[in-house]
């Protein structure tokens, strides 16, 4: 993994919570993850496939996905997911995916990405590849971003 | 009498969002479908006067979904909204007979700009 790659990857992550959503994002310390990865109540997985090879999980609280989609919704004040909702919160996994996109092909690389995919309920997550994780404090919540890059 | 619009996305959010924004500015949606074989469907059943086509769908994506609505309709008009701006993305679209080309997450005003704009 290498440091544009990261840096690509936070930045199309906080662009989207900023930048569209409005959210005030302050990135905390970056650490190497070893298995397990930790999922949060709620976490979208996002892929990038191309000449990079990107894992990216958002792993956060019920609270955090309420917070984002109530800002989708146009800043409504969310207390439960419906499936609108999770449509919603999907839809956030895409955005953040392709905004990832868009800056790692600025940087040079060919990737697309994958289908979000939403895991519900606190689990673990277990890969070969190692996970950089840096926690994203957004407002008064907590979004842990982990990330795995490969080069194809 | 108002324009009538078929809204492609397979994210029902997305669709609950685009219909917002057209019914506020007093355009009729004349479907929705979630993927591009539902919307070639829903395009020979409705005759629409405008399409809003999501890229990547399941089933069908949007590309290839413009392409066989053009095939059946050759004045078909066709806004692409897609997450993936990426130029190559962009003009694939325009090649396959898309109009103009909006990309998500995208705000209200250049919705409706780029539908008055292709409706003119």
């Amino acid at each position: 993994m290498q440091a544009n790659q990261i840096n690509a990857i936070l930045s199309g992550t906080r662009g989207v919570l900023e930048n569209h959503l409005g959210m005030q994002v302050m990135p905390g310390k970056p650490s190497m993850q070893m298995n397990p990865i930790f999922s949060g109540q709620v976490s979208v997985i996002v892929g990038m496939t191309g000449t990079l090879k990107v894992d990216l999980i958002l792993g956060m609280t019920q609270k955090s996905v309420c917070a984002i989609i109530g800002k989708m919704f146009g800043g409504m004040e969310v207390q439960e997911i419906d499936d609108m909702g999770w449509s919603a919160f999907s839809e956030f996994g895409n955005w953040v995916g392709a905004a990832c996109c868009t800056e790692l092909i600025n940087s040079g690389y060919e990737v697309n990405i994958t289908p979000p995919i939403i895991n519900e309920g606190e689990s673990k997550f277990r890969s070969v590849h190692r996970f950089i994780s840096i926690p994203f404090q957004v407002e008064e919540n907590e979004i842990m971003v982990h990330i795995s890059a490969q080069q194809a | 009498m108002s324009k009538r619009i078929l809204i492609v996305d397979d994210a029902s959010f997305m669709r609950m969002m685009i219909k917002g924004f057209l019914t506020k500015h007093g355009y009729t949606v004349a479907d929705e479908a979630a993927n591009g074989a539902e919307a070639v469907e829903k395009y020979k059943q409705v005759s629409p006067d405008l399409v809003t086509m999501d890229i990547t769908m399941p089933e069908m994506d949007g590309i290839e979904a413009v392409k066989a609505i053009r095939q059946m309709d050759p004045s078909a008009k066709i806004i692409m909204c897609s997450a993936m701006g990426q130029q190559n993305m962009v003009v694939q679209a325009i090649q396959a007979g898309a109009r103009d080309f909006i990309v998500k997450p995208f705000q209200e005003e250049r919705v409706i700009e780029a539908i008055k704009k292709v409706l003119a």
